[in-house]
C-alpha cells in the first residue's frame, strides 16, 4: 500500500463522516489526488479496498468525473472556458494558444502545468476566463492568458483578480476538495452515527443495481456494518471501539430479525469464515463450497466443482 | 403587479465587509430568520413558504412550499435536506456570488429548512470547481457549529441538526436532482426513475428535498420579513426578487437583483446597454438550456409565465446576451458540444444524438454543411426532445430548433457562402471591458478590482 499511515487514517475519518460509506467515494478520490496528484490505479484499488467495492466501480466513478485526472497534472492546473459568452470573448484562442505554447495537454517541464478546457465556470461576467487550479482570472487578453501560464510553469502564480487568492498546488487544492480539513468531523461522525442507528435506517444498494439492499452487513466498511458487526460479535476492525452501549443495543434489536444468509454474509465479508488473511482482490483463489454458499446465500445450488471434488 | 426594477433584497449584504463572519453578519439581521423558525412549528413554517409562492430558483420553478410538503414525514427514517449547489448551467453564476459574499445567508436556510422538514441533516452539495464558495461555506458551518446554531441541540431548542459540504467533481449532469443524489452516494451521477420521487426515496432512500441555493437562502428572508414583503414584487404566480446573472455583449456584465416583471430590455439598460455598435440579436432568458428568444422578445416582463407565453422559460435567471455580430450557427455549436460532453450516457438518445448533432453542426459551421442538414437536425431534435430519462436531452436541442425558428434564414445563408454571413471574427474585444466582480451590487463604491489581472499582488486569503 503506497499510501502513507495519515492518509489511511484521514480515509477512514472521511467514510465515517456518511451514515452509508460508499458516499465517502468523491471526497475520497480528491483525497487520493491531494497524495498522487492525480487517480492511479493504486488510487483506485485503495478506495475499494476501503470501501469493499470492486476497482471497477471506482473506476467507473473515477472516469465519470472531468475533475478526477488519470494521469499527473504537474502542480497546476489551468482550465479555459470555451463556452459560448466566453468563447466570443476569446477563450477559444487562448485554448489554443495554450495547447501549442505546452506541445499538447500536459507539460511536466518546472512546476509542472496542465491545460484544459472547460465548460461554463460560473463567472461569465469576467469572460473569458482562465483558472489556475480553480481560482478565477479574467477577464484576460490572449497576452495575459499567456503570461499566466508562464507565471504557472515557474511555480508563482499571481493572486485571481476575483477572489483575490494566490491557488495553491494542484494537490494543495485537492485537500481542501476532500474536505478533511473542515473542522468538522467531531460533529458529522456522531451524526452519522446516529443516523445509521436509526430505528429504520439509511439503506443502500449494493453493486450498480437498483435494487436497495437494507441489511447492515452490506456495508463493511460503514457505520452500519460496525454496528452490524457488534451485534452478532463476528469480526473486528480499528472502529469497533467507538461503538456505544446504545449502538450495540439498537444493533442487537436489528439483527434479531436477521438470521441465516445475512449472518453467513456478514462472517464472509468480515472474514470469520477463513482464518487466513485475505489475500489481495486480485490475488484471490477460487472460493471454497462454503464460502461461495455464503457469499452468494444459495446454499442448496451445488457449485460446479462440486462433482470432480466428491 | 408589483414594482419592478432593479432591487436590493437578497443581496442587501453583500457589499457589508466581512459579513462572512458570524458577529457581523448577525448585526445585519442575521440568524433572526432562524429566531423566528424556532418560534414556529414545522407545519407554519411551510405554510408560509407555501403562501410567499416562493419557486424554486434552479430552473423548473416549483413552488418550494410545495415540494417541501411532499416530504414524507411517517416513514420512521431520517429526512434529509440537499442544497443544489452544483451550478452549472452556461450563463448562470448567481449562486457563487451568494456563497462568496454571503454564506450565512445558505446557512441559516438550510438550519431552517431542517427544521420546517423535521430533518436531521443537511447537504450542501457544492460543485468542486468552486474553490472560494467552499472556503466561505467551510467557515460560515464551523461558526455556526461554534456557536450552537448547528449540531445536537440547535439554539438551545433541543433538537440535532448537522450540516456539511458535500464537494461535487465536474459533472454538470450532476445539478439534475436525482443524478445529484446517485453522486452524494458516490456514485456516477446518472439520473434515476421517477417515482418514487426523493420526497420519498432520495438519499439512502430516506425523504429528502433537493432545492436550489437561491430558493433555501431565500427562506429567512421570507419569515423574518413576512408574506407581503416578498409579494411587493412580482406578480401574482411569480412573486418576489430574483438574482440574475448578466452576461454576453453588455457594458457591465454582472449580478443584478431584480424584482420579478422587469422587462429584459430593461435588464440591458441595468447593465449598462449593448456593446458600442452592437444591437441586440438574440438571448436566453435562463442558461442555454432555455430556447433563446429574438431581440424582438426583450419586452416580455421576466415572469416564469410570461417568459413561458414568448416561448421559453424563466429557467435559472442567467440571461445571455448576444449581439447582431455573434454567428448564431457557432453558438449553438458550442452549447451543442457542452451538452455532448456533459450527457451522462444512460439513455441513447441523448448519448448518441447529442455526438451526431455535434458533428452536423461542426459540418455546417465549417463550411460543409449541406441544406439537407437542416432537416436532418430537426428530425434527430424530434427523436431526442422528450425520449431522455431527463430534461438534459431537452436542454441539449432547445438551442438548435429555437435558433432554427427564429434564424434558419442565418443557417440557409451560412451553409450557402460555407462561413458566417458575417464574416467577422469571435470578439475579441470584449476583454477591454471595464470589469468589477460584484457587477450591479457593488457599484457604490466598486472595490479597486484590477482589470489586468498580471499587475495584483498576491494577498493570499484574502477575500476582494
Amino acid at each position: 500500500m503506497p499510501f502513507p499511515d495519515d492518509t489511511v487514517e484521514e480515509a477512514q475519518r472521511l467514510v465515517r463522516r456518511y451514515p452509508v460509506a460508499r458516499s465517502a467515494l468523491l471526497p475520497l478520490l480528491h483525497l487520493v489526488q491531494s497524495v498522487e496528484g492525480y487517480v492511479s490505479d493504486e488510487g483506485i484499488a485503495f478506495c475499494a479496498d476501503l470501501l469493499a467495492l470492486t476497482k471497477a466501480e471506482v473506476g467507473a466513478v473515477a472516469t465519470f468525473y472531468t475533475m478526477y485526472k488519470r494521469e499527473p497534472v504537474g502542480d497546476y492546473l489551468l482550465s479555459v472556458c470555451t463556452n459560448p459568452t466566453c468563447m466570443i470573448a476569446g477563450g477559444q484562442d487562448i485554448y489554443e494558444a495554450y495547447v501549442e505554447a505546452c506541445g499538447g495537454h500536459v507539460d511536466p517541464e518546472g512546476a509542472g502545468v496542465m491545460v484544459e478546457h472547460a465548460e461554463c465556470l460560473g463567472i461569465c461576467d469576467a469572460a473569458p476566463v482562465v483558472t489556475i487550479n480553480y481560482e478565477n482570472y479574467g477577464p484576460v487578453t490572449k497576452d495575459e492568458a499567456l503570461e499566466l501560464l508562464d507565471k504557472a510553469r515557474k511555480g508563482e502564480p499571481p493572486a485571481s483578480n476575483v477572489s483575490g487568492y494566490t491557488p495553491p498546488t494542484f494537490k494543495q487544492v485537492e485537500r481542501e476538495f476532500s474536505g478533511i480539513e473542515d473542522g468538522t468531523d467531531d460533529y458529522l461522525i456522531e451524526a452519522a452515527r446516529l443516523q445509521a442507528s436509526a430505528a429504520a435506517g439509511p439503506s443502500y444498494r449494493t453493486g450498480e443495481t437498483d435494487i436497495p439492499v437494507t441489511h447492515p452487513g452490506g456495508d463493511p466498511a460503514g457505520h452500519g456494518g460496525e454496528l452490524f458487526r457488534e451485534a452478532s460479535s463476528i469480526g473486528s476492525s480499528p472502529i469497533r471501539q467507538l461503538a456505544t452501549d446504545e449502538d450495540r443495543e439498537i444493533a442487537s434489536e436489528l439483527i434479531d430479525g436477521m438470521r441465516g444468509e445475512a449472518v453467513q454474509m456478514a462472517k464472509h465479508l468480515t472474514g470469520e469464515d477463513d482464518p487466513a488473511p485475505a489475500p489481495p482482490v486480485d490475488e484471490q483463489p477460487e472460493m471454497s463450497d462454503e464460502q461461495v454458499g455464503a457469499a452468494t446465500g444459495e446454499t442448496d445450488v451445488d457449485p460446479p466443482t462440486d462433482d470432480e471434488e466428491a | 403587479m408589483g414594482t419592478t426594477g432593479q432591487v436590493s433584497a437578497m443581496s442587501y449584504r453583500y457589499d457589508v465587509p466581512n459579513v462572512g463572519d458570524i458577529d457581523v453578519y448577525e448585526e445585519h439581521d442575521g440568524y433572526e430568520g432562524l429566531r423566528k423558525a424556532l418560534e414556529m412549528e414545522p407545519a407554519e413554517i411551510i405554510e408560509v413558504v407555501k403562501e410567499s409562492g416562493l419557486r424554486g430558483r434552479g430552473g423548473a420553478g416549483f413552488p418550494t412550499g410545495m415540494k417541501w410538503s411532499f416530504v414524507a414525514q411517517d416513514t420512521g427514517k431520517p429526512i434529509y435536506v440537499v442544497c443544489n449547489a452544483d451550478e452549472g448551467e452556461p450563463g448562470t453564476f448567481k449562486d457563487r456570488p451568494l456563497m462568496e459574499y454571503d454564506p450565512h445567508q445558505l446557512v441559516e436556510g438550510m438550519i431552517v429548512a431542517g427544521l420546517a422538514l423535521n430533518a436531521v441533516m443537511g447537504y450542501i452539495y457544492l460543485r468542486g470547481e468552486y474553490a472560494a464558495s467552499g472556503r466561505a461555506l467551510t467557515k460560515a458551518i464551523r461558526q455556526a457549529y461554534d456557536k450552537g446554531y448547528l449540531g445536537a441541540d440547535v439554539m438551545g431548542s433541543g433538537k440535532r441538526y448537522d450540516l456539511a459540504i458535500h464537494r461535487a467533481a465536474g459533472a454538470y449532469i450532476c445539478g439534475e436532482e436525482t443524478a445529484l443524489l446517485d453522486s452524494l452516494e458516490g456514485r456516477r451521477g446518472q439520473p434515476r426513475l421517477r417515482p418514487p420521487f426523493p420526497a420519498t426515496h432520495g438519499v439512502y432512500g430516506c425523504p429528502t428535498t433537493v432545492n436550489n441555493v437561491e430558493s433555501i437562502a431565500a427562506v429567512p428572508f421570507i419569515l423574518r420579513n413576512g408574506v407581503d414583503w416578498w409579494r411587493q414584487w412580482g406578480t401574482e404566480k411569480s412573486p418576489g426578487p430574483k438574482l440574475m446573472s448578466i452576461a454576453g455583449e453588455v457594458q457591465n456584465p454582472g449580478n443584478y437583483e431584480v424584482a420579478l416583471g422587469t422587462t429584459v430590455n430593461e435588464m440591458i439598460e441595468m447593465a449598462g446597454g449593448m456593446l458600442e455598435g452592437r444591437e441586440l440579436k438574440f438571448w436566453c432568458p435562463g442558461g442555454s438550456s432555455t430556447p433563446m428568444l429574438p431581440a424582438d422578445k426583450a419586452d416580455v416582463p421576466y415572469t416564469f409565465e410570461a417568459i413561458q407565453e414568448a416561448g421559453s422559460l424563466l429557467g435559472t435567471g442567467a440571461l445571455m446576451i448576444y449581439s447582431d455580430q455573434t454567428s448564431v450557427v457557432s453558438v449553438v455549436r458550442r452549447w451543442t458540444h457542452f451538452y455532448e460532453h456533459e450527457s451522462c450516457g444512460k439513455c441513447t438518445p441523448c448519448r448518441e444524438g447529442g455526438y451526431w448533432l455535434g458533428q452536423i453542426l461542426t459540418r455546417i459551421d465549417t463550411g460543409m454543411g449541406r441544406m439537407e442538414d437542416l432537416e436532418l437536425l430537426e428530425d434527430l431534435c424530434d427523436n431526442i426532445f422528450g425520449r431522455a430519462f431527463c430534461a438534459l436531452a431537452d436542454g441539449m436541442v432547445s438551442p438548435i430548433t429555437s435558433s432554427l425558428k427564429y434564424f434558419r434564414d442565418e443557417y440557409v445563408e451560412h451553409i450557402r457562402r460555407g462561413a458566417s454571413p458575417y464574416g467577422v471574427e469571435p470578439r475579441r474585444d470584449i476583454a477591454t471591458v471595464e470589469f468589477s466582480s460584484g457587477g450591479g451590487y457593488l457599484a457604490d463604491p466598486p472595490p479597486a478590482t484590477p482589470k489586468h489581472v498580471l499587475e495584483t499582488e498576491p494577498v493570499g486569503g484574502g477575500q476582494a
